[in-house]
């Protein structure tokens, strides 16, 4: 028995050594058929377009869920091959995307494109590495249909250097339900929401679910909550552009405010550094929490529609001093950077160019599950059986765009080492490892730094 | 009490320890196992619990996302050619340098030990850049050759323990007899390293199948990527559909269970080839 | 003499393939982290020359200094728990017949579970609502209902040393058996024959015989306690609010988080002189000790 056993499972040890050696030919054999030459196509021209060479376009993107993948599948990639059946393209998404690119792209290597967050752009674009967007944005009319302060986040120097791929506006998600058993309203002011933190601390609940486990970076939402709607908006712009400093009163009120809720236990009861942000939402869903930091994308893309058993909602932060308006930060989410050295830079192009441009089919791909492109899509565009969950959260995400007073997200906005010590060490505050006034100092010194270093706020 | 009383009590107590010990490192595996077989909703309300049913939808779904056939198949590979050029260059060099006149020998053992004082991650970026320009990037070759490398120092270490204690007589005789090293090597001292070897092979094995930093960087394409990449990116995107989770985790180390129990066979021969006393 | 040379050159042949593939594959990299710790780098720009700096700021980066704190108490717990854990085991099995080889295998499984699933697995069994937790809450065992170290600043640590210990100590009881099995069943006869019980027995006879193996086992974890990453990495990235930090994943932040490759480079080289300077320091002490006798 035992050596059929033995047997058994030599062989199947031996079919995927097969199956991993034909792997490896079947990378040789790509190497070897991959063109070296480039070639041109008309950008305009909607006609099938060949011309025998094998050409193939590589996109790297974060770890996205299949679904996801599936709705870049349907909407961006398959119309693409239609329209060129000689071109392959190959979407993958792998985790640490940050990390790896970077190290692939100053090697030489990495993909045709790839994703990129709008505060690395300058750092690629400096060295050369990102392609050059300015000769087709003309071309394109990218101008006339996209949002500007989109397109002013892609920009260096003042030229294009990435595809603004997608938007948003940070927002609170609330759960209806269980405000109605609290007996409150959705909040607007500061007192509203603190009165709703202590009845739902009192009845068992957790305020705000919130996990940052493994994910320091994740910090950003609650400050960036915090700073919109008690510092506001423009001095936040102040703020990055060194006219006042993290000691500014309204600045530091707001870190302390932060720390104060904290301390109350209205971010998850002081656990968020146990768990990680998945187990956050399974509390929010399992309807434990009343608040989370999480906007739109959470409905849109990350929570498939039905999952939630409750009415839910959601709105802008709400103000978080007297006089200070309820506000949303609004960024470019995500920019699609072109590797300068790609062999197909006008099909790469294309390929993007064509689904932002058709109105219809990102709308299409909104429903889907998709992240919304940074251009205006008139309402008459989605489909009628468009799940009543993205229905609701792009009117929201509409309304808070296009509000009066708007704050400006760390992850778009922020230069990189500030935001880097903010999120390493804001925890610190939090379990009174730091007090806020080094803190504080420290996140001073950074921001002058970046500012001796060449960053300009894009706002 | 009698002396053979004694004898067994002290039997007795000692198989309570060892089962009690062992049963405490299998649990989380054991809970691993169960829960990959009940639903996401069931481990959400109840962490351990035996499967009310059987879901082998876990197994399915993670298969069918994760592509670990091919998976399998890299992994295989690299992992096997690894841990067989890691026996043989380190077993030569820690035989040339115990039982064989050398240059340097003193430094060349200082030299593999320092070895270990390299955090591994400080070379990726380097190390990227140099098998780009020699295009070894995205191959199995490549990896093969990085896991060899980075695997030297530590299995260097404690086959020079074992190799010292072996016992030089066989050696001398062998020479005196006139055989060359290489007949040593192979008559004398193969049969009794055995463990070591195997030992040795396991490890590599092992470390290579469950590296993730290196195989991440280096090996971009889908085609080529091992089972601890998919099982990361599994995990990425699963967040907190636990049974998912687990079940991808048990097809991720299955197959090196297999190959550790595969492998027993020739750990059990040296291990009771002259009963172990103590 | 030609007939030393001779075999002396024959000698190191046998060593230069190992040496050669560690030269080029580790070693030379590791040469340019000797480069980049005096530039300004981000992984994509040119590096600029930067002279001592990254030196001098590093003397006042606390967050890395203290991470030595975090290092140290690494090295404590497994300089102890694994080898009494592993040695001790490897003596009851030998008493206990042919099941320990059963017992054998199955604590040695831990060892083949990558850290990543290993990680993830420990890290749902310390969450506070669906790990150990809760399902004591649900017990109703209100005592350690409140388990949730990851998110402890004081017992973070120790819960990924936990898992790093369920992970290897298997191996350390398989490499300790190997050692045992060496000794020479003569040497055991021989002091029963004097009358010695068991604890003579293991002082004087089975100690000094697998003496080689515990000393390198020593060495090993004191160096590699110094460049420890993954299991802190995956289950904490050095958090709560630090607490955790060791100088991997400090240098890891550096380099990958915040691009600065350079300082990170900095960081990486004095990891590695630290290391290198206490196994040296190590040595010296060790060939002192030889000398007395």
């Amino acid at each position: 028995m035992k050596k059929w056993i033995r047997v058994l499972l030599t062989a199947m040890l031996t079919v995927s050594l097969a199956a991993g050696c034909g792997a490896q030919a079947e990378n040789n054999a790509e190497k070897q058929d991959s063109p070296q030459v480039q070639t041109g196509q008309d950008a305009q021209s909607p006609n099938v377009q060949s011309d025998g060479e094998k050409k193939e376009i590589n996109i790297t993107w974060t770890n996205i869920k299949e679904s996801q993948q599936q709705v870049w599948q349907d909407y961006v990639i398959k119309p693409f091959q239609e329209k060129h059946p000689d071109v392959t393209v190959n979407f993958q998404g792998i985790p640490d995307l940050q990390n790896t690119i970077r190290v692939q792209i100053g090697a030489g290597a990495g993909p045709d494109m790839f994703y990129m967050d709008s505060i690395d752009i300058p750092d690629f674009a400096s060295t050369g590495h990102l392609l050059n967007i300015e000769p087709y944005r003309e071309q394109y009319g990218m101008d006339d249909f996209m949002f500007d302060w989109a397109i002013d986040s892609t920009e260096y120097k003042g030229e294009m250097y990435a595809l603004p791929h997608s938007v948003e506006a940070t927002a609170m998600t609330y759960n209806k339900t269980l405000l109605d058993q609290l007996g409150k309203e959705v909040p607007k002011t500061r007192q509203d929401f603190v009165d709703i933190c202590d009845t739902a601390l009192s009845a068992g609940l957790i305020p705000i679910s919130f996990g940052y486990s493994g994910e320091n970076i994740l910090l950003t939402w609650p400050y960036e909550h915090y700073i919109t709607c008690y510092a506001g908006g423009e001095k936040t712009a102040q703020l990055l552009k060194g006219e006042i400093g993290f000691d500014d009163p309204d600045i530091k009120g707001a870190f302390a405010l932060l720390k104060a809720d904290w301390d109350a236990g209205y971010i998850n009861d002081k656990k968020s550094g146990a768990i990680k942000n998945d187990e956050a939402r399974t509390l929010f869903t399992n309807q434990k929490a009343v608040f989370n930091f999480e906007g739109p994308w959470l409905t849109l893309v990350d929570t498939p529609p039905g999952t939630w058993e409750f009415e839910w909602g959601q709105c802008a932060w709400p103000s978080m001093k007297d006089g200070m308006p309820a506000a949303s930060a609004i960024t470019l989410g995500e920019a699609i950077g072109i590797n300068a050295d790609t062999k197909y830079p006008d099909l790469c192009v294309e390929l993007m160019m064509d689904f932002y441009m058709n109105e219809e089919r990102c709308a299409q791909a909104v429903a889907a599950g998709f992240s919304t492109p940074a251009r205006s899509i008139d309402a008459s565009n989605y489909p009628e059986d468009m799940p009543e969950q993205i229905r609701k959260t792009l009117d929201v995400q509409d309304q808070n765009m296009n509000a009066e007073s708007v704050g400006y997200a760390p992850w778009g906005f922020y230069p990189s080492k500030t935001a880097w010590f903010l999120n390493d060490n804001l925890d610190k505050v939090f379990y009174d490892q730091m007090d806020l006034d080094t803190f504080l100092i420290k996140a001073q010194e950074c921001l002058e730094q970046d500012l001796a270093d060449g960053y300009v706020f894009a706002g | 009490m009698t002396l053979m009383q004694k004898k067994k009590r002290s039997k007795a107590v000692k198989l309570t320890v060892a089962a009690f010990i062992t049963l405490l490192q299998i649990i989380p595996l054991a809970v691993v196992l169960l829960n990959s077989m009940r639903s996401n909703e069931e481990i959400g309300r109840q962490l351990v619990g035996v499967p009310t049913s059987f879901h082998f939808s876990n197994y399915v779904q993670a298969w069918v996302q994760g592509g670990y056939l091919q998976a399998y198949g890299n992994s295989l590979l690299i992992g096997i050619g690894s841990s067989v050029i890691v026996l043989l260059i380190v077993a030569f060099a820690v035989y040339g340098l115990t039982k064989m006149h050398c240059f340097f020998p003193r430094f060349f053992h200082t030299y593999f030990v320092a070895g270990l004082a390299v955090p591994t991650f400080a070379i990726i970026v380097p190390l990227f850049f140099f098998f780009y320009k020699v295009n070894l990037v995205n191959t199995h070759l490549g990896m093969i050759l990085i896991y060899s490398a980075i695997n030297i120092s530590f299995n260097f270490m404690f086959m020079y323990a074992f190799f010292e204690g072996l016992p030089k007589e066989l050696d001398e005789a062998a020479r005196i007899d006139g055989a060359g090293e290489m007949q040593n090597f192979v008559y004398n001292v193969v049969p009794l390293a055995k463990p070591i070897f195997t030992s040795v092979l396991l490890i590599v094995f092992v470390n290579t199948w469950n590296e993730f930093l290196f195989s991440n960087t280096f090996l971009q394409q889908e085609s080529m990527r091992t089972v601890s990449l998919k099982f990361y990116n599994f995990v990425g995107k699963s967040g907190s559909d636990f049974g998912f989770i687990y079940a991808a985790a048990i097809i991720s180390i299955l197959p090196i269970v297999v190959i550790y129990f595969l492998m027993q066979d020739s750990f059990v021969e040296g291990m009771t080839s002259g009963s172990v006393k103590g | 003499m030609n007939g030393l040379i001779k075999k002396k050159i024959k000698g190191t042949c046998f060593i230069l393939p190992a040496f050669l593939v560690h030269l080029v594959i580790v070693l030379i990299p590791a040469c340019s982290m000797f480069y980049y710790a005096f530039t300004k780098w981000n992984g994509l720009n040119e590096p600029q020359f930067n002279g001592l700096d990254n030196f001098r700021r590093m003397l006042t980066d606390y967050d890395f200094l203290f991470a030595l704190k975090n290092n140290v108490i690494w090295m404590s717990i497994f300089l102890i728990v694994p080898l009494i854990l592993g040695l001790g085991m490897a003596l009851i099995f030998t008493k206990i017949g042919k099941i320990q080889l059963l017992f054998r295998s199955l604590c040695f499984l831990p060892y083949v579970v990558s850290a990543t699933v290993a990680g993830k697995i420990f890290s749902i069994f310390y969450s506070p609502y669906s790990g150990i937790g809760s399902f004591f809450e649900q017990l109703g065992i209100r005592g350690l209902a409140d388990f949730a170290p990851l998110g402890n600043e004081h017992q973070a640590l120790y819960a990924a040393a936990f898992v790093d210990n369920w992970h290897w100590w298997g191996f350390v009881l398989v490499l300790m058996m190997s050692a045992l099995h060496q000794v020479d069943a003569a040497l055991y006869e021989a002091a029963q024959l004097e009358g010695a019980n068991s604890w003579q027995i293991l002082k004087n006879v089975t100690l000094p015989q697998i003496k080689p193996t515990i000393v390198s086992y020593f060495v090993f974890v004191i160096i590699a306690a110094f460049t420890t990453f993954d299991y802190v990495w995956i289950m904490t990235q050095g958090g709560p609010a630090g607490a955790t930090e060791v100088f991997s994943t400090r240098i890891y932040k550096t380099t990958f988080i915040n691009f600065e490759a350079g300082y990170g480079s900095a960081l990486s080289l004095s990891v590695c002189l630290l290391a290198l300077s206490v196994y040296f320091i190590l040595k010296l002490v060790q060939k002192r000790g030889r000398e007395q006798l």
